[in-house]
């Protein structure tokens, strides 16, 4: 080996992901050439103290708020889709404006929770415009206690503000008609 | 579960694969962004945004490999977009004459101190605050690479370009962060 490859194949030889027969030859380059063995400690010590730099630790439940988040954005998503297939004209289009963000809200809850439980749960894919109209079925699944209200709103706001406006409207109209868990 | 069949899962739509590669990934995504953007709100967006996106581009994943390094893209570009818009200023490591102000009280720690595991710390933040001024590609390739252990070849899908392109922006980037080393330890 010369010293162009012992710059070239540093990393391979520092990895330990070279056969016996490439480190002994490596090696007894870097045995007989200072300059190499000068730069092949350097770039050990450098990756070393790279590696070792941890970034420090998000606030406490910080993970479990992230997957929550995370899974009723996407689920926003998806419903903000169907929702724009079903509202193409006609006299039931103001119904079906009110009805999916409503439903997307109450679905949100429901999924925040089944995120966090496997046994529970629904697949995004198996949404059908039915199970939007029949948005009180998914209501009477919902449980509060696993998800604040303020996060799915923003989870709403940054996929769709006029989607999280009618959700609020809703949410509002619930929690008068005494849903006291919201 | 192998990667290889959540990933599979997940294209075809499925939720708990989606929810699982999101617990497997969300550390890693967190920590890049967290090292490009240097604080938890940050870090925080581009990590939530990073899995939104993967989900609405998952038709797209052909295997395992493309998952990974699609993540990386997804994140760096989230990453240094929301740089730019802060209007961040890139000051070259070369630029020794700009040197930060928090680069000086850290030097000045580093030479009233003889204690080791405080030298060490020191020379790790020192390491840190180069890598922070090095371009933005070089520094991508750095964090990727030498900092979170990805490979050659997941860097280079990741930033759409030819390994080779990896490993010279590694070589550059390294002996500029040794030189800043030297300087700052002289
Ligand atoms: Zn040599």
């Amino acid at each position: 080996m010369n010293c162009r490859e012992i710059h070239f194949y540093i990393d391979d030889y520092l990895s330990g992901s070279f056969s016996p027969g490439l480190r002994e030859e490596f090696e007894g380059h870097l045995q007989s050439c200072f300059d190499c063995r000068n730069f092949a400690d350097e770039e050990k010590n450098l990756m070393e103290r790279m590696r070792d730099r941890a970034v420090p630790e998000p606030p406490p439940g910080y993970w479990e708020q992230l997957e929550t988040r995370i899974g009723a954005r996407v689920l926003a998503d998806e419903i903000g889709k169907i929702g724009a297939e079903y509202v193409p004209s006609g006299s039931r289009a103001a119904m079906w404006r009110i009805l999916v963000p409503l439903a997307a809200v109450l679905v949100l809850m429901f999924l925040s929770f089944s995120w966090k439980e496997p046994s529970g749960g629904m697949r995004a894919s198996s949404f059908s415009p039915e199970l939007i109209g029949n948005y009180s079925v998914v209501q009477m699944e919902f449980r509060a206690d696993t998800v604040s209200v303020p996060e799915i709103m923003n989870s709403l706001l940054l996929t769709s503000p006029g989607m999280a406006g009618y959700g609020l409207i809703q949410m509002e109209r619930l929690t008068r008609m005494g849903w006291e868990e919201f | 579960m192998e990667l290889r069949d959540l990933v599979e899962r997940f294209i075809k739509g499925d939720q708990k694969a989606f929810a699982e590669l999101v617990r497997r990934y969300e550390r890693k995504v967190y920590s890049i962004a967290y090292r490009m953007l240097e604080n938890h709100l940050d870090a925080d967006e581009v990590t939530q945004e990073t899995f939104v996106r993967i989900y609405e581009k998952r038709h797209e994943i052909r295997d395992t490999n493309f998952f990974t390094s699609l993540i990386l893209r997804i994140a760096t570009n989230y990453a240094i977009d929301l740089l730019r818009k802060k209007q961040r200023r890139f000051i070259s490591v070369d630029d020794t004459d700009e040197m930060l102000p928090t680069v000086e009280v850290e030097m000045a720690a580093l030479t009233e101190s003889p204690d080791s595991a405080l030298l060490n710390e020191e020379l790790g933040a020192i390491i840190e605050k180069g890598i922070g001024l090095l371009p933005t590609r070089q520094r991508v390739t750095v964090i990727l690479h030498d900092v979170e252990g990805f490979s050659k070849t997941e860097v280079a899908m990741a930033m759409g370009c030819p390994e080779a392109t990896v490993r010279s922006n590694l070589h550059i980037a390294r002996a500029k962060l040794k030189k800043w080393l030297a300087k700052r330890l002289k």
